[in-house]
């Protein structure tokens, strides 16, 4: 946002003109110059007084305007429009933040982050980063448009005020439409996909919804109900991914695999009961994962190819090899 | 007729269609207007890249009760005839919202009519397309007691 259009700059001019004790009792033109002389760029009128309003909104200020003599004055002279004390060095730690956040995504939390923090950073006439970096030094392949993010923040505020949902669901394997009521109950992210983890009437269990298949949710006003027998967070902790395969529980998978993937295994551990059982002066080795079997791990097994080779359990090595073969 | 600033939502709908495509999901109680949410997919569609969907501008709600029609307002989601809105192949899907006059916030029975256009009978007739009275539902319920208040803000 350039400098001139940056409305914290002119509240924190307003700001000062109000308390300048010099020069009390300030004019709407008296606001204006102030504005003027500290933005460098001369207000109109109504921009003025609209950012008045949203001082008085926003910030709580106690600005009050007198009708006989045409004049502004805070009615409380303890308020502060810049009431959070920083150091320099908290200052620059925060504009660090928000440029990795900008790096790595415009997500709408960082939107939110940057709009809040532009607000704190203003107040002590720092200029805010924008994020237009002549030299980007971070890329990340977060997608930015997929399907169903537009979600997030009604899902966000459901899971922390615990508001029941009202949701269509398509589903991609069953190719059908379903009207729900869910409970949501955590935001869970793979792979840069989003998706709810709720407690569904339709099927009184709790279940994962990708974002993506999700069509106009509504907050409705019903009784949360929350599955308390089940903890999400370690349920997740056996998973590798999201789905997991229909009635598999929590079980070993071994597997073998080509000397060239070793390293791979070794930086990147698939999951954190990985282990290795065995590893030959060659280069092969044989991994250990003790999970609950999901399609995201047949999905990333496949993508090894021939580079591994499944030891157990007998039907994963056959799910994967078919899918493999097909 | 009393109207309300409040909405209501039915998530379940008992209905009458004249096939399970397009399925009627859920109906909206607004303030201002009657949404009624639609999920169609393309995966049983005879046409090789699923064919199309439109709606007729004429499509409306009428009571059972009192035979009072409620037009349609506005369409999310699907074009209004002659638009259409192409599908690209067996694997897609639509979800789209019809808005008709606000309906009374009372019980009532309801059919969603979509009258038959004489320009595209001829075409309709060879083809088991959505418009052309595959769109018609009957005896759409609205139990007050099944409502649930949606968060307006």
């Amino acid at each position: 946002m350039p400098v001139t259009k940056n409305p914290y700059l002119r509240y924190k001019a307003i700001d000062a003109r109000l308390r300048n004790r010099q020069k009390p009792l300030p004019t709407i033109q008296d606001l204006i110059d102030a504005c003027a002389k500290d933005t460098e760029h001369e207000p109109s009128l109504d921009t003025v007084v609209k950012d008045i309003k949203n001082m008085r909104l926003s910030f709580h200020a106690p600005i009050k305007y007198c009708r006989t003599k045409s004049v502004y004055e805070y009615t409380d002279e303890a308020y502060r429009f810049d009431g959070v004390g920083l150091m320099e060095k908290d200052i620059d730690s925060i504009k660090n933040a928000i440029e990795l956040i900008q790096s790595i995504g415009s997500s709408r939390v960082s939107n939110e982050f940057e709009h809040a923090m532009e607000k704190v950073l203003t107040a002590y006439r720092e200029k805010f980063p924008q994020g237009n970096f002549k030299r980007q030094f971070i890329h990340s392949d977060a997608p930015k448009d997929f399907r169903g993010f537009e979600h997030f923040d009604l899902f966000f505020r459901a899971i922390r005020d615990q508001i029941p949902v009202a949701i269509v669901h398509y589903s991609y394997s069953k190719h059908i439409f379903t009207s729900r009521i869910v409970h949501p109950m955590l935001l869970k992210e793979f792979n840069n996909r989003w998706y709810v983890v709720a407690f569904s009437e339709e099927h009184n269990q709790v279940r994962t919804f990708g974002f993506d298949r999700i069509h106009d949710p509504v907050l409705v006003y019903d009784q949360f109900k929350d599955d308390q027998n089940r903890d999400v967070l370690t349920f997740f902790k056996d998973i590798y991914g999201v789905y997991p395969i229909e009635n598999q529980g929590l079980q070993p998978v071994v597997f073998d695999t080509a000397p060239e993937e070793l390293a791979y295994f070794r930086s990147f551990p698939v999951h954190e009961s990985q282990q290795f059982l065995h590893v030959h002066n060659s280069g092969r080795a044989r991994i250990k994962l003790e999970l609950i079997p999901s399609y995201e791990l047949i999905r990333l097994l496949r993508s090894f190819g021939r580079a591994i080779r499944i030891v157990e359990p007998e039907w994963l090595r056959l799910k994967v090899t078919e899918t493999i073969t097909r | 007729m009393k109207k309300t600033i409040k909405s209501y939502l039915f998530p379940q709908v008992p209905n009458k269609g004249r096939s399970d495509n397009p399925v009627l999901l859920r109906i909206t109680l607004l303030p201002d207007a009657t949404k009624v949410d639609f999920g169609y997919s393309t995966f049983k569609s005879i046409f090789s890249n699923g064919g199309w969907i439109q709606i007729s501008p004429e499509t409306h709600l009428v009571s059972l009760t009192d035979k009072r029609k409620f037009k349609l307002l506005y369409v999310k989601g699907i074009s209004m005839s002659p638009t259409k809105h192409y599908f690209e192949s067996l694997r897609d899907w639509q979800y789209y919202s019809l808005y008709f006059e606000a309906i009374p916030v009372q019980d009532g029975v309801y059919d969603l009519i979509e009258p038959e256009f004489i320009a595209d009978k001829e075409a309709l007739k060879a083809v088991n397309h959505v418009s052309g009275g595959n769109f018609d539902f009957y005896g759409i319920q609205i139990d007050m007691q099944k409502a649930i208040q949606i968060m307006t803000t």
